[in-house]
C-alpha cells in the first residue's frame, strides 16, 4: 500500500470490483446500503448523501464550512446532506485544525472531492443514457438530460459511477456559479447543541468504563515519589491507583513538538465525582525538578536580556540610531496566557492487545495517532482515533498529552478508561502562550517611520518543544518589515521550564500589541492622526516584496484600515473621557483593522465598541465567519483585561475562573464586523481578529487619558 | 436513596448523598446536556432548574434536592421548541456549543422572573461564561426569546 501513489491507489480501487468504493480501501466503509465515491462522500441507496467533515471541529465552524465546499461542487442541496465527523484517516491530507489553516489548505481539495464525484456521476449517466456528458447537467442531486426531460438521481447512479475511472482534473465550477458558498448556513450541530443532545467527548460512556482523574505533579517535569491513599480510598467509588511517570513513557517530549507530561497518580473510580474527590484527598510526595521558574524573576531576566547580544532575525539598511535621534525608546511586556477551553481536557480510550481505540476532542488527529502508537509501542495502523466535537480548544488540544495518559491507563486496567481533568488541572497544567518583553527604538520624520529596531526576549517555544529552527518568537516577515527602510528585528532566547504551546494567533498575539502600540506612539510623537499615520506607513504601492518569497498585498491592509476608520466614525467627536484607538495587522491569513472606542471614568475602563474590518479572501459561511471574528475579539479583550498566568517556585498559581478570569457578558462592547468582499481564494480567519484588540483598546486609553499602557493585562 | 422529580419523572439516586447534582445527572441519570465547566459555581455550564429557579448543579449536593423538582436542558421542551431554544437557533448562537445548554437554562429562568430584560438587566443578571465569546449573539437571542415568549403568551 505504501508503494502505491495515491493516484495509483485510487485507480486500482476504481478498476477492481472492490464493491462500491472509489478512492479508498473498503475496510469498514462499504456497505450494502451505500456507496463511497470519495473518503469524504458517501451516497446511500436511499438517496441520502453523507459528507464527512475532514477537520476537527472546536467551535470554529469547519464541520459546516468544509462540507459546504464539497456540496457546492457536487451540486447537491445542502438541506438533503447529512454531515458526519471523519475519524482520523491517514489518506486525508491536512487533517488538523490549527494556524487558521483548515479552509485555507483544504479549499482546493474539498472542491476537487465534490467535483470528482460529480464528474463520475455524470459519466455514469452519460453511459446509461447514451448521451455525451456535455449534453447533461447536474442539479440538486440529479443528473438532468434537459432535451429528453430525463432525471437520474445520484443514488441510482452511484454504484455505476463507482466503477468508472477517477478523472484526473474534473471541471470545477466558476466562482460565479456558486449557490451555496457565500450564503449563511446554520451550524450542522445547531439543534443538538441547543437541546443538550450534542455529544462531547466528556459525555461518552462505554460499557465497563473506568473514570480516572490523575493527581498531577505540580510541575510537569517532576515525578511522584510515593503516595498515601488512606483517605482517598475511603471515597465510595474509588477502586484503584496507578503511578504514571513520564520518564517511563518517553520523557518530557515524546515526538518533536509533542510534550507528554503524564506524571502523576491516577485515581481510578466508578464515577466522575469519586475520581475527582479521590484525587483531591490523595496525598502524594513529589520529586520536583531542580530548576523551578518564578514568572516575576523571568520578566527581570527578559528585561536584562534586552541588553544582551541577540540573534538577528532581519536587518535592513542602517537601523541603529543614537538616543538623540530616537522618537521613542520603549519597552512592552506580555504575560503567559492559558487556554481554558470550556470543556476541560479529557479523553476516552480502550486498548485491547495491540490495538487502541480512542475518542478524543483533538485538534490534531495525526499527532494523536502517532503519539498513541509511540507510547504503546504498537503500529499506527492499529490506532483508531474518533474525533469528537471539542468544547473549545484554542490551541490547547493540538498536543496529545491528554490522550497518551488515557491509553496507558486503559492498557494497565484492561478496560475502557475515561480521564477527566478538573478545571484546576486544566489551568495549572496547560501549555502557555509565551510571555515576552520587547523593546522598540524607532524614529519618524515628516510622518514617516525611518528607523525601527524591535528586540524581543522570551522563553521560546522552539527550544522548549525541541523543534528545529530558529527560536525567535518574531518572524522576519512580520509588519512593519518591508515598510521601513532601516529595520532590525532581533531576538534573545531565555529558556526556562514553564510549559509552552500554541495559543490562538501564537506569537502574533504578542507582537501585534507591541507593533500597533509603537506605531501609535510614533503617530502621537509626530503630532499626527493615527489613521493618517498608518495609511502613510502602508503607502500607495499595491504590493510590497517583504521577503523573496513573500509579496504582501499592502492595498488590502490599507483597505481594512480605511473601512474600520469609516465604519467607526473615526474623527467624530466623543464625550469627555471617551476616545478611539486603532490597530491593524496581517496575521494567520487575515488583513484586519480594529477601532476600539473606550470610556475612562474615575480610573475605570469601559470598552464601548469595537469596529472590525477584515479581509480573509472568499468567505464560505458568513454567519459562521462573523461568529469567529466576534469570538476572536472577545478572547483578545479577555487577554487585554484579565489574562495572566503567574508561576511561583515552578508552580502555576491560578486555578479557575475566579483568578484566571474571562469576559462575561457585561464586559462585552458592541462588536461591529465588516468583511471586505473578496473573490480571492479563502485565507485564514480563526486567529487574525484577536491580536489587534488589545492595542486598539490601549491606544484608545491613551487618546482618552494620555496614559500609555505598555504591559498587559491593562492596569489603569 | 435521594428521591426527586427529574424532568417530570421520579428519580432515585442510591449513591453518596454528598455527590453534587451535576454528577448524578451526568453519570447516573445519563443526562449529559448539563455540563461541567468549573465545579465551583463560577461559570454556569451546569445550570439546571430546581423548582423553577436556575441553580448551578456542580455545587449543589444531591441531598439538598430531596423531594424537589429538577428540570435539565433535556426536559426544557420537547424537540428544542422552548422560546429560548428557538431564539438560540434563529440567532445561530453556538460556537463550540459546550456552554450553551447552561446559557439557555439560565436565560429561561431569568425570563420567568423578568420577561423583558434591558441590556443593563442582562449585564447584571446573566453571568454564565462563554469561553468562545458568543456574547453578542447571546444578548440578541435573549431579546429575541423575550419577544417570542411574550408573543406566545398573548396568543394563548
Ligand atoms: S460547572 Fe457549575 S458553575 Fe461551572
Ligand atoms: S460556545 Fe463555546 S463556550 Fe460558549
Amino acid at each position: 500500500m505504501t508503494d502505491l501513489s495515491r493516484r495509483d491507489f485510487v485507480k486500482l480501487c476504481a478498476a477492481t470490483s472492490m464493491g462500491l468504493v472509489i478512492g479508498i480501501p473498503v475496510v469498514g466503509r462499504a456497505t450494502n446500503s451505500s456507496t463511497e465515491l470519495h473518503p469524504l462522500i458517501r451516497i446511500g441507496l436511499d438517496g441520502r448523501v453523507t459528507l464527512y467533515a475532514q477537520n476537527p471541529e472546536m467551535g470554529q465552524g469547519v464541520k459546516t464550512s468544509l462540507p459546504m465546499i464539497v456540496a457546492e461542487e457536487l451540486d447537491i442541496d445542502w438541506e438533503s446532506v447529512r454531515v458526519e465527523q471523519a475519524d482520523w484517516d491517514p489518506r486525508l491530507e491536512n487533517q488538523f485544525s490549527g494556524g487558521s489553516l483548515s479552509i485555507r489548505l483544504n479549499y482546493g481539495a474539498m472542491r476537487q472531492a465534490g467535483a470528482t464525484a460529480r464528474a463520475m456521476l455524470l459519466a455514469a449517466a452519460a453511459r446509461q443514457l447514451d448521451r455525451p456528458v456535455a449534453e447533461l447537467a447536474t442539479q440538486s442531486g440529479y443528473v438532468i438530460d434537459e432535451s429528453r426531460g430525463v432525471r437520474l438521481s445520484y443514488a441510482d447512479l452511484s454504484e455505476a459511477a463507482a466503477a468508472l475511472p477517477v478523472p484526473d482534473a474534473p471541471e470545477l465550477k466558476n466562482d460565479k456559479e456558486f449557490r451555496l458558498i457565500g450564503t449563511s448556513v446554520a451550524d450542522v450541530d445547531l439543534n443538538p447543541m441547543t437541546t443538550g443532545h450534542q455529544q462531547f467527548s466528556l459525555d461518552l460512556k462505554l460499557p465497563d468504563m473506568l473514570y480516572v482523574v490523575v493527581k498531577r505533579c505540580p510541575h510537569g517535569d517532576g515525578q511522584p515519589l510515593s503516595f498515601d491513599a488512606a483517605t482517598a480510598k475511603k471515597v465510595p467509588g474509588v477502586v484503584d491507583f496507578h503511578v504514571l511517570r513520564n520518564v517511563d513513557h518517553g520523557g518530557r517530549i515524546i515526538l518533536p513538538n509533542c510534550p507528554n507530561f503524564v506524571s502523576g497518580v491516577a485515581v481510578v473510580a466508578t464515577n466522575t465525582w469519586a475520581a475527582l474527590e479521590g484525587a483531591r484527598k490523595l496525598e502524594v510526595e513529589w520529586q520536583m525538578p531542580e530548576e523551578r521558574d518564578d514568572s516575576d524573576e523571568l520578566f527581570r531576566r527578559f528585561e536584562k536580556a534586552l541588553d544582551d547580544e541577540a540573534e538577528i532575525v532581519r536587518r535592513d539598511g542602517e537601523p541603529e540610531i543614537s538616543a538623540a535621534e530616537r522618537s521613542i525608546d520603549v519597552t512592552y511586556s506580555l504575560p503567559f496566557l492559558a487556554h481554558i477551553p470550556m470543556e476541560p481536557m479529557n479523553c476516552t480510550a480502550h486498548v485491547t492487545g495491540d490495538k487502541a481505540e480512542v475518542w478524543a476532542p483533538t485538534q490534531n488527529p495525526p499527532m494523536a495517532a502517532e503519539a498513541v502508537a509511540k507510547v504503546l509501542d504498537i503500529p499506527e495502523d492499529n490506532v483508531t482515533i474518533h474525533v469528537e466535537r471539542s468544547g473549545g480548544a484554542f490551541g490547547r488540544r493540538y498536543y496529545a498529552d491528554f490522550i497518551t495518559d488515557t491509553v496507558l491507563l486503559s492498557r494497565q486496567f484492561k478496560r475502557p478508561v475515561k480521564t477527566i481533568w478538573s478545571r484546576e488541572d486544566d489551568v495549572r497544567h496547560d501549555y502557555f502562550r509565551p510571555a515576552s518583553t520587547q523593546r522598540i527604538r524607532a524614529a519618524a520624520t515628516d510622518g514617516k517611520i525611518t528607523h525601527w529596531h524591535q528586540k524581543v526576549a522570551s522563553h521560546p517555544r522552539e527550544i522548549y518543544l525541541e523543534r528545529d529552527g530558529s527560536p525567535a518568537e518574531i518572524g522576519n516577515y512580520e509588519f512593519p518589515a518591508g515598510f521601513v527602510p532601516n529595520l532590525l528585528f532581533d531576538y534573545v532566547p531565555v529558556p526556562a521550564r514553564v510549559p509552552l504551546g500554541q495559543w490562538r494567533a501564537t506569537n502574533h498575539s504578542s507582537n501585534v500589541f507591541v507593533v500597533s502600540s509603537a506605531i501609535d506612539e510614533l503617530a502621537h510623537s509626530a503630532g499626527m492622526d493615527p489613521v493618517e499615520f498608518w495609511l502613510g506607513l502602508v503607502g500607495d504601492e499595491q504590493f510590497v516584496q517583504v521577503r523573496e518569497d513573500f509579496r504582501f498585498d499592502a492595498s488590502r491592509l490599507k483597505e481594512v484600515i480605511s473601512l474600520a476608520a469609516d465604519k467607526s466614525d473615526w474623527g467624530a467627536r466623543l464625550p469627555e473621557g471617551s476616545a478611539r484607538g486603532l490597530s491593524a495587522s496581517y496575521n494567520q491569513g487575515a488583513w484586519v483593522a480594529e477601532v476600539a472606542e473606550v470610556t475612562v471614568k474615575d480610573d475605570r475602563l469601559k470598552v464601548d465598541r469595537i469596529t472590525c474590518a477584515v479581509d480573509c479572501g472568499l468567505v464560505i459561511n458568513p454567519q459562521g465567519a462573523i461568529n469567529q471574528v466576534e469570538g476572536g475579539i472577545v478572547e483578545g479583550l479577555a487577554a487585554a483585561l484579565y489574562g495572566k498566568i503567574t508561576v511561583k517556585d515552578g508552580v502555576v498559581q491560578e486555578s479557575n475562573f475566579h483568578d484566571y478570569r474571562f469576559c462575561r457578558i457585561r464586559d462585552i462592547p458592541t462588536i461591529d464586523v465588516h468583511f471586505v468582499s473578496s473573490s480571492d481564494a479563502p485565507r485564514g480567519l480563526g486567529e487574525g481578529p484577536l491580536p489587534p484588540v488589545a492595542p486598539a483598546v490601549t491606544n484608545a486609553i491613551f487618546a482618552a487619558t494620555g496614559k500609555r499602557i505598555r504591559e498587559l493585562p491593562i492596569r489603569l | 436513596m435521594v428521591r426527586f422529580t427529574l424532568n417530570g419523572e421520579d428519580y432515585g439516586f442510591p449513591g453518596d448523598s454528598d455527590t453534587p447534582l451535576l454528577w448524578v445527572l451526568r453519570d447516573s441519570a445519563g443526562l449529559t446536556g448539563t455540563k461541567y465547566g468549573c465545579g465551583t459555581g463560577l461559570c454556569g455550564a451546569c445550570t439546571v432548574h430546581v423548582d423553577g429557579e436556575a441553580r448551578r448543579a456542580c455545587i449543589l449536593p444531591v441531598s439538598a434536592i430531596e423531594g424537589r423538582t429538577v428540570t435539565t436542558i433535556e426536559g426544557l421542551s420537547p424537540n428544542g421548541s422552548h422560546p429560548v431554544q428557538r431564539a438560540w437557533q434563529e440567532e445561530n448562537v453556538p460556537q463550540c456549543g459546550y456552554c450553551q445548554t447552561g446559557q439557555i437554562m439560565a436565560v429561561a429562568a431569568m425570563l420567568e422572573r423578568l420577561p423583558s430584560p434591558s441590556d443593563d438587566d442582562i449585564d447584571r443578571q446573566h453571568t454564565n461564561i462563554c469561553r468562545c465569546g458568543a456574547y453578542s449573539r447571546i444578548r440578541r437571542a435573549i431579546h429575541r426569546a423575550s419577544e417570542l415568549s411574550r408573543g406566545e403568551s398573548t396568543d394563548d
